[in-house]
């Protein structure tokens, strides 16, 4: 049993400060994926079936509880950047903490109109590449490599909006041939994650049976949902993710099989920052979304590139 | 398990309660903190008109969005999609609004000369109401109608007037007059039968598609280089009661639709996007691209700069063993 005491490690936080940086991101979490659920996923599609109006009380119930989880979820998400500014800082890694600073404090300016949206999409990038370069620096290179993938991943897609809309050197192919780059990287990154956190974490490459199963369970309904209504799938995936959905669902269904089992197999390993860290980025998706999705990617990078995880992040 | 002592406990729901009011505020306020990053299409103000033309050197100065499109899967018949994205710019006068789109397409399919085939086609399209929620992007619903606007390839010189018109091959030996009467459709004023190159209809569910009460839309296209570009322009408050007023409405959702006619893409078969935010803005065309260039590449000069200064800092100082 862990008893929190005043004394703590030098460059750690203090443990009565309120809650630890582990702990906002763990409710972050919980709120975010509600509001995926709610929001960007159910009434998503509910708003397009026929006859909606019909049960319109219990469905603005619904989504009244959505829009709490999301209010909830963007409150805790500015909670936990202004930790991770903190805590960068405290473990002297200020340009990482000058990054999240920095970005927080454009969607800030960018919500009351101080800066426009290219000048918000630019340092958005920017603190996405220099957390990336934070994330190499701070976890060891196999757990290092599909974060900074799912990173990159952002990046192009992002700065390839970012040069089709704003300059004009892009034409509308290249822009779809970026894009597709980008989601095969993302793919890429949750394919390997799998093995590589295992090898990071010292685990044998098979893990258990039941995470295993689990595993399978998550593939078998991502490729379902894939083949089975593909139109409305790929247009959630391309709005939640950022994901056009055009590779084979079997590659999805591997994708998403694999980050169960690095997700799984860092929360129980002592690597909780580095699981949380995996979940913000898929919650985040890849490319500028909004700045609540851009703000998860964020904290999920800076949470990773937080030196000593577990025993240090909160 | 964790336990803590009383004043951690207290203040740990303290925050808590700082948080879940501060969320209810939000919401009861009606506040929305997070800012959108994806493209929405603006139609800047310009001075001159770009008079359906869509080489106008004006187009290169409103900002683009590339829409991605997907088959059409709501309803049968089901299909299309052969075009993976439409690049769609926007610019407004005082009085009237222009939108370009432009997508690949190798074929040049005009004509519908035969059974089989079919034209090349767009439309766009736009509640027909400003409301709170968008109507369904499927052709509307009974409380949200859309107003659409057709253009078919083909058309911009009017519909074919005779049999030798839609096939150098055809060949007819009744109807020796071109008389509206002996085009009965043409004659009760079917608009299928009406020479317009954009049609403008308004629906409110699957199989209510009907032409507008007021016929307003204008449109011009051209095809070169395997591609088409299509300029739609109608009055900003040019609009009858089934129509969107974009004058009075600053934002409005638009989707837009694409049919390869080479592909026997016709009527559901289409390329479809879902619904993005055009905003009429007062102001001109941005010149901003320089400038996010620039910020982009001091960001990371300045980070590159740090984290030198940081791996520095670390070689020369002893490892934190913490």
């Amino acid at each position: 049993m862990n008893v929190a005491t005043g004394s703590v490690a030098p460059g750690t936080a203090p443990e009565d400060a309120g809650f630890s940086t582990r702990s906002l991101a763990a409710m972050l979490i919980g709120a975010s994926v509600l509001e995926l659920v709610i929001l960007r996923i159910g009434t998503r599609t509910a708003i397009h079936i026929p006859g909606i109006e019909s049960v319109r009380g219990p469905y603005r119930l619904i989504a009244g509880f959505g829009r709490l989880a999301f209010a909830l979820a963007v409150v805790l998400l500015a909670f936990l950047l202004m930790r991770l500014v903190r805590d960068l800082h405290r473990r002297g890694l200020d340009y990482l903490s000058a990054s999240v600073l920095g970005f927080t404090l454009a969607a800030v300016l960018a919500r009351t109109g101080a800066i426009d949206s290219g000048v918000l999409a630019a340092v958005t990038i920017a603190v996405v590449l220099v957390l990336m370069f934070g994330v190499f620096s701070a976890c060891d290179r196999f757990v290092a490599v599909p974060i900074g993938l799912c990173a990159l991943a952002f990046a192009v897609a992002a700065t390839a909006g970012v040069l089709y809309r704003w300059t004009g050197v892009l034409s509308t192919g290249t822009l779809g041939w970026l894009t597709l780059r980008s989601e095969e990287l993302a793919i890429i990154a949750a394919v390997v994650s799998g093995p590589l956190v295992r090898r990071g974490l010292g685990l044998p490459p098979i893990p258990s049976p039941r995470l295993m199963w689990t595993a399978v369970g998550t593939a078998v309904v991502v490729i379902g949902a894939t083949v089975a209504n593909p139109s409305s799938t790929h247009i959630l995936m391309l709005w939640n993710f950022g994901l056009t959905g055009v590779l084979p669902a079997a590659v999805y269904g591997l994708a998403a099989a694999s980050l169960v089992v690095s997700i799984a197999s860092a929360a129980r390993h002592d690597r909780p920052g580095v699981a949380a860290a995996l979940v913000l980025l898929l919650l985040g998706g890849i490319g500028l979304i909004s700045t609540y999705q851009s703000g998860l990617t964020i904290a999920g990078l800076a949470l990773a590139a937080l030196p000593g995880d577990a025993r240090t992040a909160g | 398990m964790k336990a803590f002592s009383k004043p951690v406990r207290r203040r740990r729901l303290m925050l808590l309660a700082i948080v879940v009011a501060a969320a209810l505020t939000l919401q009861i306020a009606d506040v929305h903190p997070a800012v959108a990053q994806i493209p929405e299409l603006t139609a800047h103000q310009i001075s001159s008109s770009v008079a359906l033309d869509p080489g106008a050197r004006l187009w290169t100065r409103a900002q683009p969005v590339a829409m991605p499109l997907s088959a059409q899967a709501g309803v049968w018949p089901f299909g299309g999609g052969s075009v993976s994205m439409v690049e769609v710019r926007a610019v407004h006068t005082d009085t009237e609004l222009f939108i370009k789109l432009s997508w690949d397409d190798e074929t040049f399919d005009a004509k519908p000369s035969g059974i089989d085939r079919f034209v090349d086609a767009a439309a766009v399209e736009f509640p027909s109401e400003a409301r709170s929620s968008v109507p369904a992007i499927c052709m509307g619903q009974a409380d949200g109608g859309v107003n659409i606007w057709h253009w078919q390839a083909g058309m911009s010189e009017g519909r074919p007037q005779t049999i030798e018109d839609l096939s150098e091959h055809g060949y007819v030996d009744r109807y020796p007059s071109t008389d509206d009467l002996y085009f009965p459709a043409r004659e009760a004023g079917n608009p299928v039968a009406t020479p317009l190159p954009v049609t403008d209809l308004v629906a409110v569910g699957f199989g209510t598609l009907a032409p507008a009460s007021e016929q307003n839309v204008q449109g011009r296209a051209e095809w070169s280089n395997d591609r088409w570009e299509v300029v739609f322009s109608r009055g900003l408050s040019d609009a009858s009661i089934d129509q969107i007023d974009l004058g009075e409405e600053p934002s409005v959702d638009i989707a837009v639709a694409v049919w390869d006619g080479s592909r026997k893409e016709r009527d559901g078969r289409k390329s479809v996007s879902q619904f993005v935010l055009l905003n009429v803005s007062p102001e001109g065309p941005p010149r901003q691209g320089l400038v996010m260039i620039g910020v982009l590449g001091i960001g990371v000069i300045i980070a590159g700069a740090l984290m030198l200064q940081q791996a520095t800092d670390r070689r020369s100082l002893p490892q934190d063993v913490s």
